[in-house]
């Protein structure tokens, strides 16, 4: 990332702090703990060596869920695309699926799994897998007939014309849908724990809140983010999306 | 003058194609042999493009037969290179749909990319990078790539500029000269087809068959002589299709 862009996003962060020493300063530490005193907890945690146990099962959640999710969509979205009537089945199905609240699925996972570590995975994946399915659908249908016309004049074998005409214009709209998930995927998985409690950084929360230790919650939550922040960036670097300009 | 490449050769017969209810051509007849470059001319949407892609076996014909013997490399109006890959992976997509691995594939690449005026800085930028001469010079690098014997060229050098259109024109006719390929050009501009090709076919009519076959020789004088090369070429168009030639 160049200096410019770098010292734009470190102004845009040091508001938001701003903005939460304003609410401190409105509402007293029992409502919003200042950012200083979350940090100090923060280190604090970091030095007792508490964060890393809860942030790896949290991670491990996130990434499970996130990766079957994803890879379900994916295979779905190839199948429905290949196969207009499945697609069009599948596609009912998504829509159904996307019309369910998140936390009606926290409810009914703990119903069939139990407060077990499933949870949170399952219902991130479920959440997660209509989205990518629905974005890989519609990257198929965009794809540029005129390329497919390329690959059969040149007589382009089927392996070269997935791998290097049909993915890469799907990539371009499963990229950003792959993205937003992941973003999803955290907030999913966190509801999940606070509900469903267990080890990871959602029961740690939950467990402050039970406390009425805000300056802890809000501590969490930062940790959170910033486990969030780094997955984010680790995604894109990986999924690059292409140029589209010809 | 080079020998004629004995591998080559174009024959259509009585092909018909239907788009839906359309008849887009009908009972056209193609036969060529050798090297040489045709011009395929006709008004715009009578079917030039379609009969091109019957030529390289993108469109089955509805009735008639199709036999071309030899490699066929296409060259689009519109370059279509992917935009996701460099200049140099552009020009080595159809070495390796023919087996060639990546570096295989790069290394011949490379050649015919330098040989056709893209400097080495240029062979990893993307498309989007290139001007569009320089995307046409790495299509045209793609197609001659595969070593084909007969090139079929839909119109190339639309919408380029004066200078560069006629670069690209004489290094087509070098490079089929060179080759000894037998070639095939779409094109609407009759300056174009005296400059460059041995033989015009008109497409006319609807449904539209092969209406004029005239053969000309290239020439490289001044402009001035190849507008009235031009004149004279349309109006043998004229007489051998009996009706008035409208190419726009």
């Amino acid at each position: 990332m160049a200096a410019r862009p770098i010292f734009f996003a470190a102004a845009g962060v040091a508001c938001l702090i701003a903005l939460w020493q304003f609410g401190f300063a409105l509402g007293g530490p029992f409502v919003l703990p200042a950012p200083a005193q979350t940090f100090e907890r923060i280190i604090v945690l970091g030095e007792a060596g508490t964060i890393w146990q809860p942030a790896a099962v949290t991670s491990a959640h996130v990434i499970a869920g996130f990766g079957a999710g994803a890879a379900a969509g994916i295979l779905l979205g190839l199948a429905g695309s290949a196969l207009d009537d499945l697609g069009a089945a599948l596609e009912a199905i998504a829509t159904i699926i996307l019309g369910v609240p998140p936390i009606v699925w926290v409810v009914l996972a703990l119903l069939w799994f139990g407060p077990r570590g499933i949870v949170p995975a399952f219902t991130v994946a479920i959440g997660i897998a209509p989205v990518v399915f629905g974005a890989m659908m519609a990257g198929m249908r965009a794809s540029r007939p005129e390329f497919d016309e390329l690959a059969l004049a040149y007589g382009a074998p089927w392996r070269q014309r997935l791998f290097e005409v049909r993915l890469p214009q799907v990539a371009i709209a499963v990229t950003p849908a792959l993205a937003s998930s992941l973003g999803f995927a955290w907030k999913i998985a966190l509801m999940a724990e606070v509900l469903s409690g267990g080890s990871g950084i959602g029961g740690r929360i939950a467990d402050a809140r039970a406390d009425l230790d805000t300056v802890e919650t809000m501590a969490w939550v930062v940790i959170a983010l910033i486990l969030l922040v780094l997955t984010d960036r680790m995604l894109a670097r990986i999924t690059k999306a292409p140029s589209d300009a010809a | 003058m080079p020998p004629d490449n004995p591998s080559a050769r174009i024959c259509l017969n009585h092909i018909d194609v239907r788009r839906g209810a359309e008849i887009v051509l009908r009972d056209v007849a193609v036969d060529l042999k050798g090297r040489g470059l045709t011009a395929l001319m006709g008004v715009s949407g009578i079917g030039k493009s379609t009969l091109l892609s019957v030529i390289a076996g993108l469109v089955k014909p509805t009735a008639g037969t199709r036999q071309v013997d030899g490699k066929v490399a296409m060259i689009f109006q519109d370059a279509r290179l992917l935009p996701w890959q460099s200049a140099l992976d552009n020009a080595g997509f159809g070495l390796r749909a023919a087996g060639l691995s990546t570096d295989e594939a790069r290394d011949k690449a490379r050649l015919l990319l330098e040989r056709f005026g893209l400097r080495p800085a240029d062979h990893g930028k993307r498309p989007s990078a290139l001007s569009g001469g320089m995307r046409q010079r790495v299509a045209i690098a793609r197609a001659l790539a595969i070593d084909p014997s007969v090139l079929l060229m839909d119109e190339p050098f639309t919408g380029l500029d004066v200078s560069l259109r006629a670069d690209l024109r004489q290094l087509a006719r070098a490079i089929i000269e060179e080759r000894n390929l037998t070639a095939i050009l779409v094109t609407h501009d009759p300056v174009e087809a005296v400059m460059l090709c041995d033989r015009v076919m008109l497409l006319a009519g609807q449904p539209a068959c092969i209406a004029a076959d005239v053969a000309i020789s290239p020439r490289s004088g001044t402009m001035v002589e190849a507008y009235r090369a031009a004149s004279t070429l349309m109006r043998r168009l004229e007489v051998e299709s009996g009706s008035i030639v409208r190419l726009a």
